[in-house]
């Protein structure tokens, strides 16, 4: 064979993942966190001449499956016709579980698909003090058996000459004789009604056909009627067989252990055990959780303040030399203006995602967040969440991208989209920068509550409001939402474990790339759009404005007319056009035509509102924040000698930010993860509501 | 009255019987609950709701409902 298409199987938590960067070298993670390993995952490897195709099928507990992960492995195992159906399956087990994890590997061997069984973390089970005899259990299975530890790669060379070996002699020496498992006669109909009907041959797929035919994908509708009528006849009752099955099949594992292993419980385990007594402790629990939020999220905003500002001095600098260097023109406008201003809004969060995703990776891979999970999974079900839930809207607090991919390790549909839903109103880094220019306008510095900072207590009240708001919000989805489809918490504590630092390394890596290229993609092309808006208008209009300036402003120093024209020429642009026609809209909520600009360009993300501002109070868009304030402080409302920004309408804008779904990549992420435009609409039209309705509100009880 | 893993106090140890609910069960013994499993019950949750759950050599979370429908026999 000079190519094969090889398949790693095996339980959540096996450590499949590692064994994948091992072989293939390419990106993918392992964790403690159960079920994070839902995407199909592949890579390529050479072996001798051969080019083997590895495929990391999501962790699965048996062929009898809960959620749609275990579904989409079952049915690429029993379609032989399936694009991803391996010629070998490496069936990863934790050699720690082996006699749950030995479930699967008994199904995978019964459907006489050519399999390697590797017993994982092999160093733990030594150091605990067991032992394990290879012979009983291969002769049992019928297959190759090979001990390994992926931590180091022990073993690795052993499981790459079997493949070696499988891609020279065949199939053979890969698959048992005869099924572990014997039908009842039942079952035996069952299946062969199954063969009869669908042309099933293998005995025991044939049997899983006849438990699964109604949701199986790939078999014709007209044959699952034929199958649904005459199946009752042999008197096969779906799921009570399938529990005879699995605990006949626990029944034979259980026999055959004694003689491979010897246990005893393992220090491991008592650890974590005396670990979890502080960690999961009722009252310390949650104090140290809260207390690692803090200290986490206060160390994202230290430690990512200077990379943020290198970055962003790194690109000031290139829009100047680009400038320097190309003949002004149309396209240097574009390239500067739009394209790097564009560049740098992305890249500028890259800092605070590298250091918050560390910390996640970090909690993941030392086995914390399942306890988190297990902790807060009860107050987290009062809102229609699960308590995976939690570790989304803990991501966030940083940005609302990663914590919505992070769902996709919510078996339940409903809890899943609820979360999606709600995850945009934790308030995201992005709000930082415009709440800080608000709050300043309307609460004067060095104001003090007793011994606390105003400005700090409406920041906090912010970020209270937003987490209130998710809760409620989710609450009420709760209460809408339809399913009959039942929540599990039925979760896995790993043991403790010290984190295998290069798989952290690899994960932080896997998010800032999806971060960059996904959000960055869209936020590129909106900064592109944006530019052209805001530089150009119909006909002469833009040029009109400016010729008007030169013969009224003549009084003015150099630096004033400069900005007095370009307010002009944003006002006559296609973007002060739409500010104009949108402000009917905005008006009762306090806001102007400027300030529609603003919500306009901060659709594409929150933060550009500050430098949208800076532009349009016409002092350039590299303006410092303090002098974008001053700017807006010192703004009248038309004819009158009132301030513009006064409580009201800063009140107003604040609320509409805290609300408003101002952010495009969050909209293009739901999009991907629901695989619908109906759930970002719905997203869309739920947040601007709430902001609309808030800011309204708001604007009429402080006016 | 039959008991379940939920009249467990903590640190009592139990054989499970017996599952009283079919769609549970079948995730129940993928977790490696199975009849004859020898269960610890180490700790509630702190806002209660779900329960921590020692067994034969791994540890293992599970809802109040869920622990509701495994029939046991304290030892």
């Amino acid at each position: 064979m000079t190519s094969a298409k090889v398949a790693l199987a095996g339980n959540p938590n096996a450590g499949k993942s590692s064994i994948f960067n091992l072989l293939t070298g390419l990106r993918q993670k392992t964790a403690n966190f159960p079920g994070v390993t839902v995407e199909k995952k592949t890579g390529t490897f050479k072996l001798g001449t051969s080019q083997v195709q590895l495929v990391d099928l999501p962790g699965t507990y048996s062929l009898f499956p809960n959620s749609k992960d275990e579904k989409l492995v079952c049915q690429v195992l029993c379609n032989p016709q399936n694009e991803s159906f391996p010629d070998l399956v490496i069936y990863v087990a934790d050699i720690n579980q082996l006699e749950r994890h030995l479930l699967l590997a008994s199904q995978i061997i019964d459907l006489n698909v050519p399999t390697i069984v590797v017993l994982n973390m092999i160093d733990v089970f030594i150091e605990n003090g067991h032992k394990l005899e290879q012979k009983p259990l291969a002769d049992f299975l019928g297959v190759p058996v090979i001990a390994m530890n992926a931590r180091n790669g022990e073993g690795l060379e052993l499981l790459k000459q079997q493949l070696q070996h499988f891609l020279d002699e065949g199939a053979a020496p890969f698959t048992r004789a005869s099924k572990i498992y014997t039908f009842t006669e039942t079952e035996e109909k069952a299946a062969a009604l199954a063969n009869q009907v669908f042309s099933t041959d293998q005995p025991y797929r044939a049997k899983l056909t006849a438990h699964h035919f109604q949701w199986f994908e790939f078999l014709p509708d007209d044959l699952k009627l034929k199958m649904a009528a005459m199946l009752p006849s042999t008197g096969f009752e779906d799921i009570r067989i399938q529990i005879l099955e699995t605990m006949r099949r626990f029944a034979i594992i259980q026999e055959v252990l004694p003689a491979v292993i010897e246990t005893h419980t393992s220090r491991e385990q008592k650890l974590s055990i005396s670990l979890d007594n502080v960690l999961t402790h009722k009252i310390g629990g949650p104090v140290i959780f809260f207390g690692l939020m803090f200290i986490i999220f206060q160390s994202i905003f230290a430690l990512a303040e200077y990379p943020m500002t290198w970055i962003e001095d790194g690109f000031s600098y290139l829009g100047a030399h680009t400038r320097n260097f190309l003949p002004a023109s149309w396209f240097t406008d574009l390239l500067v203006d739009g394209l790097l201003a564009g560049l740098s809004g992305v890249l500028v969060f890259a800092p605070q995602i590298v250091i918050l995703f560390f910390f996640l990776a970090l909690l993941e891979e030392s086995g914390y967040m399942s306890r988190v999970v297990y902790m807060f999974d009860h107050i987290m079900q009062k809102f229609g969440l699960n308590g995976r839930s939690m570790v989304s809207l803990i991501s966030s607090g940083a940005c609302a991208i990663p914590a919505i991919m992070s769902t996709r390790t919510i078996g339940s549909w409903k809890e899943r989209i609820i979360t999606i839903m709600v995850a945009p109103l934790i308030p995201c880094s992005a709000r930082i920068p415009v709440y800080t220019v608000l709050i300043a306008l309307m609460v004067p510095a060095g104001l003090h509550y007793g011994p606390f900072n105003a400005q700090g207590l409406v920041f906090m009240a912010l970020y209270l409001l937003g987490i209130v708001a998710s809760l409620a919000v989710a609450f009420v989805l709760k209460l809408i939402l339809k399913s009959d489809e039942r929540s599990y918490l039925m979760l896995e504590l790993p043991a403790y474990k010290k984190p295998i630092w290069s798989n952290v390394g690899l994960e932080v890596w896997d998010k800032l790339l999806a971060f960059v290229t996904n959000a960055g993609k869209v936020i590129v092309i909106i900064s592109l759009g944006l530019w052209f808006l805001a530089s150009y208008g119909p006909g002469n209009a833009i040029e009109a404005a400016a010729s008007k300036v030169n013969e009224t402003s003549l009084q003015l120093t150099p630096e004033q007319h400069q900005a007095v024209l370009q307010s002009a020429q944003l006002e006559a642009s296609y973007a002060g056009i739409i500010g104009k026609w949108i402000e009917p809209a905005i008006a009762p909520l306090g806001f102007d035509w400027k300030i529609g600009i603003s919500l306009i360009t901060s659709f594409a993300a929150r933060e550009v509102f500050v430098g949208t501002m800076a532009t349009i109070y016409s002092i350039g868009g590299d303006a410092e924040e303090s002098s974008v304030r001053e700017r807006m402080a010192a703004e009248l409302k038309p004819g009158t000698s009132q301030p513009m920004y006064d409580t009201a309408t800063s009140m107003s804008l604040l609320i509409f930010y805290a609300f408003a779904l101002q952010c495009m990549s969050t909209l293009a992420v739901t999009k991907k993860e629901t695989n619908s435009w109906k759930w970002p609409a719905i997203q869309f039209v739920l947040m601007t509501g709430m902001a609309y309705l808030g800011s309204w509100l708001t604007y009429h009880l402080l006016s | 009255m039959k008991k379940t893993i939920l009249d467990l106090k903590v640190g009592q140890y139990a054989l499970v019987r017996q599952f009283a609910d079919f769609e549970a069960t079948c995730k129940l013994l993928t977790m490696g609950l199975l009849p004859n499993a020898r269960v610890e019950l180490i700790r509630k949750a702190p806002f209660g709701g779900a329960l921590y759950i020692r067994m034969q050599n791994h540890l293992i979370a599970m809802r109040e409902n869920e622990a509701a429908s495994v029939e046991i026999e304290i030892v």
